[in-house]
């Protein structure tokens, strides 16, 4: 399959608009920017979340994956329930001996996904590609500097240990969050303890409103891309 | 009890260590104010104010007052505005909170209901199972007035729900109390290495020492232990919040006000004290007896003076503390009444000395071997006390002498607080001898600590808190710190007989029966000792039946302070030892927990597909389907604006515009899975019970899935995109079944074949209609032609330049497409469609409509229309299952079941709807009597599943099991409808509509 021109919106489409938001073109469709008067340095202030379900990702499975994806210049995580973060950024999870996703950078230009999914389709591996783009929703809970929160707020809707002496960073666990199947990867920013929750697209909104519930004691918002590609320039 | 609320029984600092005497505070009690200060709960500052009498008891409208001062009795229960069945000792009184007794008629201080009292020797133990049954159907009418004296509180039905959360917290050690045992445990578990969560129900650390005697040095201990806990990183302290229940692998719920706490520890230190018990005497339920902790309780927590003139019945050394810090506060004391004819505490004899000095020295008279007899009130509160000298166990002289006092202390034993413990596994047992519980059986992984092994000497208790602490943290997984410096801490774990305050500390007997009762066993449910004795007459001798006959311990203590006596009294008739007797089972939860506990926030994900902003223009109306939200119909569009759109209607006008125009369904919900590889027909062949070798690429096949047992349990349709690469759809409900038993029977059949669930990576919708393929091959990039793409023909195209899957299929039974995008592109699918469709009169129909359409085609859905025994050949869907396959799952119990013959079979029928509506589960009864006899009589042949009124036809149709007698065109079938009144339908051949298949053929 190659990938249409159309642009294609978030679940939360409706939500995000309702809180005034600027979009910008990233991965498949539109990602938020910014919402209302807010700017990136607020992001330093407290817990955030960010709704990355139009951010590139892919995945392949088989037996063949991995020396497949090593072939294509990837470094690969060693262990199953682990990632590692390439270069330009991008974000290889390896959930079994079989399967690995692929996450596009946030915060710099990368088509990773798009050249490998490229690749595979002019290729005869015994590897399966697998459509993460429309079948997970993607968001990103990034604490404030030096703070837990991000850890707290995992813990009232997840029944796993995320603590971060407990759960390392790039340590990933696939499980239940607010009872719906989810991949959980620890995947710090710039030093500030925050988790990648990859979750049923078609349940999107509830996700998206069982975290927000969850950070409201911590202050937790949304944010925009802007706030953690800015940072990170 | 007249005076006015003065505060007169207030004390100065520094008693009172929870009070703020600057932060003055005033709340109603019975519509009066009372005045308090901030931390007093509403019973100490009642009490401050003299209000003792705080609620009626159960089935006698006795008047109570607190018992324990630590929510640990029902005494305390009050009405707050929004939350009956308040504890009074240990909700925390805030300014302008309105509060009121409780379970009374007239006033709290005159309840018309007292009068229940007088008649108690006509209300015996199990009287409502012995005065209720006969006549016959006597009870309907009794339950009527019962319930009107039943139930505690009122419930406020228009109170706005608290938010209420859970969390979960995890650590390498948990404490539960944080008594001195307790603190001891969890600093010497930090301090090797362990990161401990330390709970306790109270407000502030410390558990008993904050309002013990003890003396300078202990406390300055106690003191530095609690300083070093609450500063030390690595324990987190959680107040207010009682462990309310063990499970496996020591997962504990723990409540606070407003949050569920589900915590896993690797190690559990249980630190959770004892229970003080009462004597067993006539009047032991007045209000002005307590127990002699919560006299301590008020004197050292809340300030408050427990009375004028007490009285302290003695059955151990503690009840000398308790009389001491009676007089340091200012109470006279009248009298010591002690149990025994000297101090059992011979060791102690030295201290027990000097305590006697000082009260003798103070005029307090000590009358050994005396037991309080009877206690009298005057208005509701203790006046005085009959006292005897003992002359046997349980028995008194007749010389009696009475002694006014309006507070009597009671300090006679201590049961450990093992209901956690048991929860887990453990047992309690009970020492005839030495009157000295243990708990043994403890489950791997939990330590127990402090006075609730039998310690009670301050310094054995934190030696051995300290000992338990670091064994916990040595048993630690990865935790080498703790194990190295572990085995220096064994010494002190101190055996309890080294304890010398320990011993003695429960009196054996303390329980002197009246003749003319109310000696209360069981303060919740009314139960004195005559209603133990008596259920054990009425043959239910052991504690369990006796507990379920008597009711005993099923209030709202949950036995706390009724088990020990009632095993006391029925070990006692039934001639065995209380040890043998045992106590009743414990079962979470330990404390009475608020609803809103378990019912706060709590997740029920909802599922939305990606066209879901469009069906809510549309203004469609949502089915849920398990986690689904589904359109159901439509209410635009309206002919005008004054249009009435009812479901009926939505659901004919949008039925007869797919079977005359184009119509578009949301199908986003359908199971979709993609089985790739070298055997994926191989799998498929053995899954389903058709053949899928020879499916050509580019084609499609319906795929019946049955079980071992040869029941259908699912079915799609099974797409051939590659030579290696099927894509079957599965039902909605079905697909995560469907899936997993696919990867079970893939992993054993060891084919090379891999299998993903791509459900929710795909949606799609059905584009069916007459004018169809008109509207596709607007947006289309390959031809649809009959001849190019016929039916059941399936593609890879690019509809509206996006890259989909098409089918040609008819579920409704017209010339239809679905057609499968990633889920993203849902929505720009739709629109496409929409737009494409609109000089073709398009429209977007529900669900309901496509089950109508689907009926009308006489299509089955599963789950609906089959049940846990339905096979294909009884669903007359022989031509599903293949003949020539060696194997397929169910296929071997098919054949047995062929050879059987069947007894039943599912059938069309039409029938006149304007004589009455057959609906789902209608039941069809044998007409051989004729349909007007009585329906109760006549035999059941089988069941409506799927009925509605089929717009095409005119007519209602449906589907139902019928026995075999029935199963032939013509016959006629007897339905008991809504009302009893019975419908005639006519069995006919399926299906109902375009039996020659032209139409999604076309």
């Amino acid at each position: 399959m190659t990938i249409p021109s159309i642009s294609v919106k978030s679940p939360l489409h409706a939500d995000h608009l309702a809180l005034d938001a600027e979009f910008t073109a990233r991965g498949i469709g539109s990602a938020v920017a910014y919402y209302g008067e807010q700017h990136a340095e607020q992001f330093n202030e407290q817990l955030s979340i960010l709704d990355l379900s139009c951010i590139n990702r892919i995945g392949f499975k088989g037996v063949q994956t991995c020396t497949w994806l090593e072939q294509q210049g990837v470094t690969l995580p060693q262990t199953p329930n682990s990632a590692t973060v390439l270069p330009a950024g991008q974000i290889m999870l390896r959930l079994s001996s079989t399967e690995h996703w692929v996450l596009d950078s946030v915060t710099k230009d990368s088509d990773l996904c798009g050249q490998l999914r490229d690749s595979h389709n002019r290729s005869d591996v015994k590897s399966y590609l697998l459509e993460r783009n429309h079948s997970h929703a993607c968001f990103y809970i990034v604490s404030e500097p030096g703070s837990t929160s991000a850890a707290e707020t995992m813990s009232k809707i997840c029944a796993v240990d995320l603590r971060p002496h407990r759960f390392a960073n790039l340590a990933m666990a696939q499980t239940s969050v607010a009872r719906l199947n989810a991949v959980v990867v620890r995947h710090d920013h710039l030093g500030r303890l925050a988790y990648l929750i990859l979750s049923d697209m078609t349940a999107a909104q509830f996700m998206w409103h069982s975290v927000l519930d969850a950070m409201q004691e911590f202050d937790g918002r949304p944010a925009g891309l802007n706030a953690i590609t800015l940072e990170a320039k | 009890m007249t005076e006015p609320f003065n505060q007169a029984n207030r004390l100065d600092a520094p008693w009172g260590i929870l009070i703020d005497r600057n932060t003055p505070l005033c709340f109603s009690f019975e519509g009066k104010a009372v005045d308090g200060y901030q931390g007093d709960t509403i019973a100490s500052a009642l009490i401050a104010n003299q209000q003792w009498l705080m609620s009626r008891s159960f089935k006698y409208h006795r008047p109570r007052g607190p018992l324990t001062m630590a929510g640990q009795d029902a005494n305390t229960l009050v009405q707050l505005p929004s939350a009956p069945n308040t504890l009074a000792d240990k909700y925390l009184a805030v300014n302008g909170l309105r509060v009121m007794g409780q379970n009374y008629k007239g006033s709290l201080k005159y309840d018309r209901l007292a009068v229940n009292g007088l008649f108690s020797r006509f209300l015996p133990v199990g009287f409502y199972y012995k005065a209720f049954f006969r006549p016959r159907g006597i009870w309907d009418y009794w339950v009527k007035i019962i319930r009107k004296q039943a139930g505690l509180g009122v419930i406020d039905v228009d109170h706005q729900a608290v938010y209420r959360d859970k969390q979960y917290l995890f650590c390498d050690v948990a404490v539960v109390g944080a008594g001195p045992a307790g603190l001891s445990a969890a600093l010497a578990a930090a301090d090797s290495g362990a990161d401990v969560i330390l709970m306790d129900e109270n407000t502030i650390l410390g558990g008993s020492s904050n309002y013990s005697r003890l003396s300078h040095q202990q406390l300055e201990r106690v003191v530095d232990i609690k300083t070093r806990v609450e500063a030390h990183p690595r324990i987190r302290v959680y107040l207010n919040a009682t462990c309310n229940s063990w499970h496996a692998e020591h997962w504990l719920a723990v409540v606070t006000e407003k949050r569920l706490y589900k915590l896993r520890a690797q190690q559990l230190v249980m630190a959770t004290g004892v229970f003080e018990q009462q004597a067993i005497f006539r009047g032991n339920d007045i209000p002005g007896v307590i127990m002699g902790s919560a006299a301590q309780r008020l004197l050292r927590l809340y300030g408050v003076k427990p009375g004028q003139r007490a009285v302290v019945l003695a059955g151990n050394d503690e009840a000398y503390a308790v009389a001491l810090d009676l007089l340091e506060a200012g109470v006279t004391v009248a009298a010591v009444v002690d149990l025994r004819e000297a101090s059992l505490n011979l060791l102690q004899s030295e201290a027990q000395t000097r305590a006697c000095q000082a009260l003798l020295s103070s005029g307090v008279e000590i009358l050994r071997n005396h037991s309080v007899f009877e206690a009298t009130s005057k208005n509701g509160h203790l006046t005085q006390v009959d006292v005897r000298q003992i002359v046997a166990r349980g028995e008194c002289a007749p010389h009696s002498r009475t002694i006014c006092c309006d507070t009597l202390c009671m300090s006679v034993g201590y049961m450990p607080v093992y209901q956690l413990v048991c929860q887990a596994g453990g047992q309690l047992s009970y020492d005839d001898d030495s009157a000295r519980f243990s708990l043994s059986n403890i489950v791997d992984g939990m330590h127990l600590s402090g006075s609730m092994v039998g310690l009670w000497n301050i310094s054995s208790v934190i030696e051995n808190g300290q000992a338990i602490g670091f064994a916990a943290a040595g048993q630690c997984a990865n935790n080498d710190e703790s194990k190295q410096s572990n085995a220096q801490f064994d010494v002190l774990n101190l055996d309890v007989l080294q304890d010398v305050e320990a011993r003695g500390l429960n009196h054996p007997w303390p329980m002197f029966l009246h003749p003319k009762g109310k000696e209360f066993v069981d303060y919740d449910e009314d139960l004195h000792a005559r209603d133990i004795l008596n259920a054990t007459r009425d043959g239910y001798e052991h504690i369990q039946l006796v507990k379920r006959y008597s009711t005993c311990g099923m209030g709202p203590s949950q036995g706390r302070h009724s088990a020990l006596a009632a095993a006391r009294l029925v070990a006692d008739i039934t001639h065995k030892t209380v040890a043998e007797t045992g106590v009743t089972t414990a079962r979470p939860p330990f404390a009475s927990e608020p609803l809103g506990v378990n019912a706060g926030r709590s997740f029920y994900p909802r599922k939305y597909t990606s066209m879901q902003p469009a069906h809510e223009a549309a203004k469609a109306v949502f089915l849920q389907a398990g986690s689904w939200y589904r359109p159901a119909y439509y209410t635009t569009p309206k002919l005008n604006e004054a249009q009435t759109v009812t479901r009926e209607s939505a659901i004919i006008d949008e039925v007869n515009h797919v079977r005359s125009k184009v119509g578009l369904v949301d199908v986003s919900t359908l199971g979709g899975i993609d089985v790739r590889g070298p055997d994926a027909g191989e799998l498929l062949n053995r899954f389903y019970t058709s053949t899928f070798h020879k499916v050509a690429v580019g084609k499609s096949k319906y795929a019946l899935l049955t079980n071992e047992a040869g029941v259908v349990i699912d079915d799609g349709i099974a797409c051939r995109m590659a030579e290696d690469h099927f894509y079957v759809t599965a039902t909605t409900g079905g697909v995560d079944r469907v899936f997993q038993t696919m990867l079970k029977w893939n992993t054993l059949w060891a084919l090379d074949v891999d299998i993903a669930n791509v459900t929710t990576a795909w949606c799609g919708v059905n584009l069916a209609g007459p004018l169809a393929r008109k509207v596709l091959e607007k947006l289309c990039d390959c031809s649809l032609s009959n001849s190019d793409f016929p039916y059941m023909g399936v593609k890879e195209a690019r509809v509206a330049g996006i890259p989909s899957r098409v089918l040609r299929v008819g579920f409704v039974g017209e010339l239809g497409f679905e057609i499968h995008v990633p889920q993203l592109y849902g929505d720009a699918l739709w629109s496409a469609l929409l737009t494409a469709g609109e000089p073709y009169g398009i429209r977007p129909f529900g669900i309901e409509a496509q089950r109508v359409l689907r009926l009308e085609k006489g299509h089955v859905i599963i789950g609906q229309d089959t049940d846990a025994m339905s096979t294909p050949h009884e669903l007359q869907m022989s031509w599903a299952v293949a003949k020539d396959k060696a194997f397929f799952l169910g296929a071997r119990t098919l054949t047995e079941l062929a050879e059987r013959g069947l007894d039943r079979k599912l059938v069309g029928f039409t029938y006149d709807n304007s004589l009455g509506e057959i609906k789902e589960s209608h039941l069809l009864l044998d007409d051989s009597v004729g349909v007007s006899a009585d329906s109760r009589n006549a035999t059941m042949i089988g069941r409506v599943t799927s009925s509605a009124y089929s717009p095409s036809l005119g007519c209602g149709i449906g589907l139902a099991y019928v026995t075999l007698g029935k199963t032939l065109e013509g016959s006629t079938l007897s339905i008991k409808i809504d009302g009893g009144r019975r419908v005639v339908a006519t069995v006919v051949k399926l299906p109902f509509y375009d039996p020659q298949l032209l139409r999604q053929e076309m």
